[in-house]
């Protein structure tokens, strides 16, 4: 085995290209944050809302995001979906960065589910009763969401909540298989110039964690947090 | 970057521990009784899985199979992935690499190649509806290539203005040229013409431009230092063309003897480096 030799690596010719990666990997992981976190707050509220079928609707959502690989979902929205819409959408969305587009779709849709599920057991975990008290000394609905459930619920939830991030950042790889130019796929592209693998994933590697590490820690502060606060 | 080359050099005292020699495996195979060969699994007609038999095969898994006859033993096809081709040879879990690799210097720092086996065009096969006519008019286009490929850096540099989608197989970038995702796809010529064949008339029209983007050398890769192992291959190389077996293999795979006809211009064992 030759020496290694980073320096190949931080060149003019890949650094580049490491640097646009870590780029697109951040996009991926902001945008696919921010839409998985809305549309799971949706799920979880369509779920409350006391009307059967639409609880059903959603709880047949969750399974099937829940229950095929991402890897297959990134497949789907980038090969299957777009032979079902109109054509001239579907000319448009290929003119603009079609792989982020369906990558960011189906990296929010897929976790979506478990951001719902994690705040509906946040909610689930407050004792009704709760609520009937608020309601009794005289708070609204709202009020009583406000200011007895949700900042409860919310403190339940953020533990599971912060690992799903964690989730998100790292599953934002996958998204090279439908040639999204993000970290992991520059790795493998200068891999596949110069050969020198373990150098270019000890790097990425790095990079990873320099992502997950903080994230990870904020983790346990919050946890932490939340626990000596909590008399529940 | 006098930082980043303190940064290299710690890290590769530290691995230099690691670093293995790799030396015998010439013995190795004979003690083994097996050669084993790391090929493509998808990349017709060089390495792929028989539809019918499930068995991969190919031109390249025939050159393996040349080798281990002259050595008296029995020939392994492995099938690698383009990301898993170089550890796993790295690693010793397979001798030597049959996968369509080009040559080039970069490559050559970190594993030895044998003399040539294939020499071949790269280019461009096209939607039909783009009416391209030379390489230039594919600037500013989304153009798609399979992973592993060392082309991406090459197109960069000539169509400056071109987005590149890097698939994991040539199948799949075939399929996003269909749809419309990517207006054209590189690869070499043999394979681009196969995908189309494959194809059939079904789909949008597609056309293969024939300005190439460029003409490479492939061969054996074999671990960095085993020049006793690649000086064999290169042997068995040149007695395959000497014989005119190469030129048959040839002939079975991609010439008069197979669906494509292709023509054959170049010899089986002349230098990678040209």
């Amino acid at each position: 085995m030759p020496k290694l030799d980073f320096s190949p690596i931080f060149s003019a010719d890949y650094f580049p290209l490491l640097a646009s990666g870590l780029k697109m990997t951040l996009l991926l992981f902001a945008a696919g944050w921010v839409f998985s976190m809305l549309l799971g707050m949706v799920l979880t509220l369509v779920r409350g809302i006391p009307f059967r079928p639409l609880g059903w609707l959603v709880a047949a959502y969750v399974e099937y995001q829940r229950n095929i690989p991402l890897l297959v979902h990134l497949f789907i929205w980038y090969f299957g979906v777009p032979q079902a819409l109109p054509h001239w959408l579907n000319d448009w969305i290929n003119q603009q960065n079609a792989e982020a587009f369906f990558a960011i779709v189906a990296i929010a849709c897929y976790n979506a589910a478990y951001i719902s599920e994690d705040m509906r057991s946040g909610l689930r975990a407050i004792p009704r009763v709760q609520f009937e008290a608020a309601r009794a000394i005289g708070f609204t609905f709202v009020g009583a969401m406000r200011w007895i459930i949700l900042p409860q619920a919310f403190r339940n939830a953020l533990p599971a909540l912060i690992s799903q991030t964690l989730i998100i950042f790292k599953g934002t790889s996958l998204a090279a298989v439908i040639g999204v130019a993000e970290l992991t796929y520059q790795a493998r592209l200068i891999e596949s110039e110069t050969f020198r693998v373990f150098e270019t994933f000890s790097v990425i590697t790095i990079v990873y964690l320099a992502g997950t590490l903080p994230l990870m820690a904020l983790g346990h502060h919050v946890e932490r947090r939340g626990k000596t606060r909590s008399r529940a | 970057m006098p930082k980043v080359r303190i940064l290299t050099a710690t890290f590769a005292a530290l691995a230099a521990g690691t670093v293995f020699a790799a030396a015998g495996t010439l013995d190795d195979i004979k003690a083994r009784g097996t050669l084993v060969c790391g090929v493509l699994g998808t990349s017709q007609p060089y390495g792929f899985i028989n539809q019918q038999t499930k068995v991969v095969e190919g031109y390249e898994v025939d050159l393996c199979n040349a080798v281990a006859e002259s050595l008296g033993v029995k020939a392994e096809a492995k099938v690698t992935s383009s990301e898993a081709r170089i550890p796993e040879l790295m690693q010793g879990r397979v001798d030597v690499l049959a996968a369509l690799i080009s040559y080039s210097p970069q490559r050559a720092e970190q594993v030895d190649f044998s003399n040539s086996y294939l020499r071949e065009g790269f280019g461009f096969l096209v939607l039909k509806e783009v009416e391209a006519k030379r390489l230039a008019d594919l600037d500013g286009k989304r153009l798609g290539i399979n992973k592993g490929n060392f082309l991406e850096a090459l197109i960069k540099q000539k169509l400056p203005q071109a987005s590149i989608v890097a698939y994991e197989e040539q199948p799949a970038a075939f399929v996003a040229m269909q749809q419309g995702k990517v207006v054209g796809i590189a690869g070499r010529f043999s394979s681009l013409r196969v995908l189309q064949l494959r194809a059939g008339e079904g789909g949008r029209p597609t056309e293969i431009l024939d300005d190439p983007i460029t003409t490479q050398n492939a061969g054996f890769v074999v671990r960095k230092g085993d020049t006793e192992f690649r000086d064999y291959l290169n042997k068995v190389l040149a007695e395959l063309e000497s014989s005119g077996k190469a030129a048959a293999l040839y002939d079975k795979w991609l010439g008069s003897g197979s669906t494509y006809k292709f023509e054959r211009n170049f010899k089986v064992g002349a230098p990678i480096d040209e």
